[in-house]
């Protein structure tokens, strides 16, 4: 049996049951008798209890059996004070720490101390947890031998017997035997478990004249590796499975039509047979599109209780809210997401909000677009304040501070390098983050809009596509070349006079309903030949850092749905690139992310 | 004994074992990639996959040279590339045991090793030290500033 696969969807539902019973401690505390919540919370720890235990993962199963003993007492007295409330809070993250070891295939860390802990306040809030026995770690050795060395084979046998005495060997390449039939190699690449240091053993091959080379470390990538193929589990429910089969079912049909029409050249047959086969494929990518979707909630389910221990840690009285959990996202632009809306409310909740406020976390669709929005009622900013404080870091010049308008000026903050907090706090100011955050929000093909009222709080809204997988897309010429833009980039696609474009300072700019825009090339940007000006010039008014911008491209080549597939390593990350698309006569189309073609020229 | 492809880099003789080769692709069409270092010149439509090309003499610092028809499409996960060279010659049969194996003095010429064939020397290509300067040249500083298009009036 693949126990592989079983410990990964172990791993995923214990963890959203792990979320949910934070979520839920979280919400009992603003109501302490709700029955109904701790009926809730018994329940999420008897499923955590009667996975772990089928699994075989002893402390983990211990650990929430212990954690339901607790609450079921708490169910009889018909409350939870708040010092429990912490005690269980505590337990869910030595529970998440467990499952950290179990993802590692460490052992499980020791949860006696917790469990013997009595309900205490200050004990509890930060339970110490015993580190993993540090015995043996798992070192990787690589070594080389001199290329004039005789009989290098016996040799390598020599080194290999005298690392076996240092611990286990546990893989080799190439092994014993082999080395024995094989006759010269001169290099010798192992695994081995060890109390010695790395460094220790390399001092030890070093010593042998005949070693040119040694590599002693911890194998690091493959772990990296393992944990990386570990989350990418989907749950789909039965019904949509049952659709694929019905579709998949209608394909072959339509296959057989397709193949007699063809035989009986019977072309009316044909035309009708390819319309359906339109319409099943249609449908088919409707329905995958729907496997990849998951609701918001899935990664705001711990928000809530990053919100509480925030909160607490600086102070503050902050209430949080939550709306549209149910608007579902394409799970790629989900994972993305997660670590950018966990910094936004750290902002909110430093910046933001003085003593007593409250923060919303808002999700609501338009037309093909997700809204994220997180928003305070905190002081919001002040943009005389921002422009001083980019000129005093040298992020803008003095001509820019002066004309920038106030909305700019609070884009200012996604600057690499701008910071507002006076003090460095443990939880945001840094100098890190809404850059970050940005960057994140537009590789996805979105966009990231700042406002803000003087004392009446900061909104953050995200506008994000549905899905990165299958996008649509414009299609623009440049230097008889295509390629495409994401239509959530683009605002509106224009011809312009040449003489309505103007030179200032080294500029072009046009004048677009009663706004002066500047003027960028396409081919500029992408380092093709400028060729002479034509009487009409074809733009695309895109926005760069919440400016409105106009792109000058050769001609449009119209509008496209496209799946989008990412670039192969090592050339996924170049900068600019948003992924490669094949059309339909097999010609390849690459997606341009503007912002970044832009950024990355500087 | 190992399968080995020769191909030819200018007046140069490299090769790349069988393993380590997916297939050799002829007359394909090459797209433009936009925003990618000079190195790699096209992206091509490989049963439905894009893979970026490389020309290999430009990227290992040879000067100009036709490139051939024919192009190697690695078998590598970690590394999905073709390769643009000179000229692909036919498969041989050399024994790697015998093979000289190079200390990385260098490792910026990309050779894991040399082989004699028949008086004629084969450089083995070393793709981790391919794949190290390729990923070292699409590496792009990123903009500290604001971009110029804000800069107006």
């Amino acid at each position: 049996m693949d126990m592989a696969k079983y410990k990964v969807m172990f791993l995923t539902e214990a963890r959203e049951h792990l979320q949910k019973m934070s979520a839920q401690l979280v919400a009992i505390e603003a109501d302490p008798t709700n029955r109904n919540g701790i009926d809730a919370l018994l329940r999420e720890a008897h499923s955590i209890k009667g996975m772990a235990a089928s699994m075989g993962y002893q402390q983990h199963a211990e650990l929430s059996h212990h954690l339901e003993d607790r609450l079921d007492l708490f169910r009889q007295k018909g409350k939870i004070s708040p010092t429990a409330i912490d005690y269980l809070l505590a337990g869910t993250d030595l529970l998440e720490l467990l499952l950290e070891d179990i993802a590692a295939g460490r052992e499980e860390r020791s949860i006696e101390d917790f469990c013997q802990a009595k309900v205490e306040p200050q004990t509890l809030q930060t339970p110490r947890v015993a580190s993993p026995p540090a015995l043996e770690t798992k070192l990787q050795i690589r070594l080389k031998l001199h290329e004039k060395v005789a009989s290098p084979a016996a040799r390598l046998l020599v080194i290999l017997r005298q690392l076996s005495s240092f611990g286990k060997i546990l893989q080799s390449e190439p092994s014993q035997e082999q080395i024995l039939r094989a006759g010269p190699v001169r290099h010798l690449e192992l695994l081995i478990n060890t109390n010695l240091s790395a460094h220790e053993i390399k001092a030890c091959l070093e010593n042998y004249s005949e070693v040119a080379r040694v590599e002693v470390e911890e194998p690091q990538a493959q772990q990296a590796k393992s944990v990386a193929t570990g989350g990418a589990t989907v749950r789909v429910g039965t019904d949509l499975l049952d659709r694929f089969i019905s579709l998949t079912g209608e394909l072959i049909t339509n296959r057989y039509m397709l193949q007699s029409a063809a035989g009986d050249r019977d072309w009316d047959a044909l035309q009708e047979g390819l319309g359906r086969l339109a319409r099943l494929v249609k449908d088919l990518h409707h329905q995958v599109l729907q496997v990849r979707m998951m609701p918001i909630d899935s990664v705001t389910g711990r928000l809530p209780r990053l919100v509480r221990d925030l909160a607490r840690k600086s102070g503050k009285e902050i209430h949080f809210e939550l709306e549209g959990g149910g608007i579902e996202l394409d799970r790629a632009i989900l994972e993305e997401l997660s670590d950018p809306l966990v910094h936004m409310i750290r902002n909110a909740i430093d910046h933001g909000i003085e003593s007593e406020g409250t923060i919303t976390l808002r999700a609501w669709r338009q037309r093909d677009q997700v809204m994220l929005q997180v928003a305070d009622n905190g002081r919001g900013m002040n943009p005389a304040q921002l422009r001083r404080r980019a000129l005093e870091k040298g992020l803008i010049s003095p001509a820019q501070a002066e004309s920038m308008r106030d909305y700019e000026a609070l884009q200012l903050v996604c600057l690499p390098g701008f910071s507002t907090a006076s003090q460095v706090t443990d939880t945001s100011g840094r100098g890190v983050g809404m850059d970050v955050v940005k960057a994140a929000v537009e590789k996805l093909g979105g966009v990231l809009h700042i406002d803000a009222a003087l004392g009446r709080g900061t909104r953050f809204t995200l506008k994000l596509p549905l899905s990165v997988a299958i996008i649509k897309v414009l299609l623009v010429e440049v230097d008889k070349k295509q390629v495409a833009l994401p239509i959530t980039r683009v605002l509106q696609t224009i011809e312009v006079e040449r003489r309505q474009i103007q030179i200032s300072g080294k500029q072009r700019v046009f004048s677009h309903n009663e706004e002066l825009l500047p003027l960028v090339s396409l081919r500029k940007i992408l380092g093709l030949p400028i060729p002479q000006a034509a009487a009409f010039v074809s733009v695309v008014l895109t926005e760069v850092l919440g400016r409105k911008v106009g792109l000058v491209v050769d001609g449009f080549a119209g509008q496209k749905e496209v799946f989008v597939q990412k670039m192969p390593s090592p050339l996924e990350g170049l900068r600019g690139l948003g992924g490669g698309t094949i059309l339909g006569d097999g010609s390849i189309v690459f997606i341009l992310d503007i912002q970044g073609l832009i950024e990355r020229r500087r | 004994m190992t399968l080995l492809l020769p191909f030819m880099l200018g007046a140069e003789r490299y090769g790349l074992k069988l393993t380590e080769i997916q297939e050799v692709v002829e007359e394909v069409e090459p797209y433009y990639l936009p925003a990618a270092p000079p190195e790699v010149i096209a992206a091509v439509n490989v049963h439905g996959r894009i893979l970026p090309v490389l020309d290999l003499a430009l990227c290992l610092g040879f000067a100009p040279s036709p490139r051939g028809e024919r192009m190697i499409v690695l078998s590598r996960p970690d590394f999905a590339l073709v390769l643009a060279v000179h000229q692909i010659e036919s498969m041989l049969t050399v024994d790697l045991e015998q093979a000289t194996l190079s200390q990385s003095d260098a490792p910026e010429d990309c050779i894991c090793g040399v082989v004699n064939w028949h008086g004629q020397m084969i450089s083995l290509l070393d793709l981790d030290q391919l794949r190290k300067l390729v990923e070292e040249k699409c590496i792009v500083p990123g903009g500290d500033r604001v971009p110029a298009c804000t800069d107006r009036r």
